[in-house]
């Protein structure tokens, strides 16, 4: 692909993250843990909890 | 613009691992100070129109929670993994053109919440100095203005300094905003234990579940509102799982903390703003320091706002290049003029628009959820990101992604029928679902069938 004229370093930056060993890592085991605990199970347990009145 | 870190901070540029410092910590500082403004105080009252406060409590934070999920799923992952914000992350799905309309989304919504977070801060300065003594009642039109114009002035200065200025404040807002915070929900709760337990809803359809699943819808709501804060911020990390934990406990959690405040004190003192029942409870004093609290929490909000806004807007071509300080003050002069000309014309109208807006965050997240997960295998083509013009990999058809367009209407339409965002009359099977969830099903479904029938088909948007 063609640059199309970018930045330098615009192309510069891009060329660094297009090689994936430089790109941020993406979510982990834990990090799913938690991202389903605190937004579906958790929220479960609120709502069943909140409806017993 | 420098080649340094700071240069590239206020850029729309990716940033590399090696731009990106912030800790959890940090982040998690930034991310609350961000969340914590006063319309957590409207956020409780809403809620507190149809529920109690064990309920409401449960269903506001329940709500919350699931919003910010479905925000951390559509931005946190590409954000942290390419250094780019909540706009530039859009780009895949909305083409090389399309993604304007996530810019206008972002400006629109942070503009429009700014103002009102600025209009708030100037009556409370005008509150304060009252009580002080400083001013009279009568001039509080005049206070509320200079107040207005003020912060304006202090949000340029600081956010000059980029994501390093928002961030020092942050630190510096944190302490006061979490620590008032918690003594407020203290005291109300202790000392108006019995009014809130006796306290019934004023809006109660005569339906619990409807009410209940209202308060779950208005958590899921608000917290989706934060699609265009995120990225910008998120992005200053160096990794998914550095910011995971901030997102969800950072920006999450303190809305339905603070709206807590809120939701209480409309049950017993039927009125929401700290700053009014603060002088009922503790007189002058607690008064002056509900003000203050206000005060800074939405200054910080409004830090972060404008900031996300300048790093959105440098996506737009043409203004990629300006001065860091014109940008910002693209961000702030409407702000500027909506509080100096009609701050109450604003107030009175702007809410039923930033409902419709919010209306879209929902399908949005969807799509960028099946397409980054299920559709790219958790990759994009970042250089796909940053070039336009035709042949680029995400220029679809003219630069726009028919999939995008068709499930955000799909999206917005479902919306509209389970409930109007305005008068919140609603359609089966709201009460058992709510509007936002739906709404979010329809968008990314109606999305990935498109893209599987056509887009792929036809070789377009780069997918693997």
């Amino acid at each position: 692909m063609a640059s199309q004229g970018l930045d330098p370093q615009l192309e510069r930056r891009i060329a660094e993250l297009e090689n994936e060993a430089n790109q941020g890592a993406g979510f982990t085991p834990i990090d799913w843990f938690w991202l389903i605990s605190l937004g579906v199970v958790g929220p479960a347990l609120l709502l069943y909890w909140g409806w017993q009145s | 613009m420098s080649n340094g870190t700071q240069g590239v901070e206020q850029s729309g540029w990716p940033l590399t691992t090696h731009d990106r410092h912030w800790t959890q910590w940090q982040l998690f500082v930034v991310l609350l100070v961000a969340a914590s403004a006063t319309w957590c105080y409207v956020i409780g009252e809403y809620v507190g129109y149809y529920l109690n406060l064990k309920m409401g409590f449960a269903a506001m934070t329940a709500g919350a929670m699931i919003g910010m999920l479905l925000v951390a799923l559509a931005v946190v992952p590409v954000a942290t993994r390419y250094g780019v914000d909540s706009i530039a992350a859009a780009t895949p799905q909305f083409g090389s053109r399309g993604w304007i309309f996530t810019v206008f989304l972002q400006y629109a919504s942070i503009v429009g919440w700014n103002s009102l977070l600025l209009i708030f801060f100037g009556k409370s300065v005008a509150q304060l100095l009252t009580i002080l003594g400083v001013t009279t009642a009568d001039s509080a039109g005049i206070v509320v203005r200079l107040s207005t114009a003020l912060a304006c002035v202090a949000v340029f200065l600081v956010l000059l300094r980029g994501a390093t200025g928002l961030e020092r404040v942050a630190k510096v807002l944190f302490f006061f905003i979490v620590g008032i915070g918690a003594w407020m929900a203290w005291l109300l709760l202790t000392q108006q234990a019995d009014a809130i337990a006796a306290a019934k809803p004023a809006y109660a359809s005569g339906s619990l579940q409807w009410d209940y699943v209202t308060g779950v819808e208005i958590g899921i709501v608000s917290l989706l509102s934060w699609w265009p804060y995120i990225g910008a911020m998120v992005r200053e990390s160096p990794n998914a799982h550095t910011a995971t934990l901030p997102a969800m406990l950072g920006m999450g959690l303190p809305v339905p903390l603070l709206s807590l405040v809120g939701l209480a004190a409309i049950l017993a003192l039927e009125v929401s703003d700290p700053s009014a029942w603060m002088v009922q409870l503790g007189g002058t004093t607690y008064g002056i320091i509900a003000l203050m609290f206000v005060i800074a929490a939405n200054l910080g909000t409004t830090f972060a706002g404008v900031y996300a806004t300048g790093i959105g807007l440098r996506q737009v071509p043409g203004l990629s290049k300006l001065p860091w300080s014109v940008i910002i003050l693209m961000g702030l002069v409407p702000v500027f003029a909506v509080g100096m000309f009609i701050p109450d014309l604003f107030f009175s109208n702007f809410g039923t628009f930033l409902a419709f807006i919010g209306v879209f965050f929902a399908p949005l997240c969807a799509i960028q959820i099946v397409d980054y997960f299920f559709l790219r295998g958790q990759r994009i083509n970042i250089r796909g990101v940053y070039e336009r013009g035709e042949g680029s990999p995400y220029y679809y058809w003219g630069g726009f992604n028919p999939a995008a367009i068709i499930g955000m209407a799909a999206g917005f339409g479902t919306y509209l029928y389970l409930l109007n965002p305005v008068s919140y009359a609603s359609h089966t099977p709201y009460e058992y679902v709510t509007a936002s969830l739906p709404t979010a099903l329809v968008g990314g479904l109606v999305y990935l069938v498109v893209t599987l029938l056509v887009v792929k088909p036809a070789g377009k948007g780069d997918y693997p």
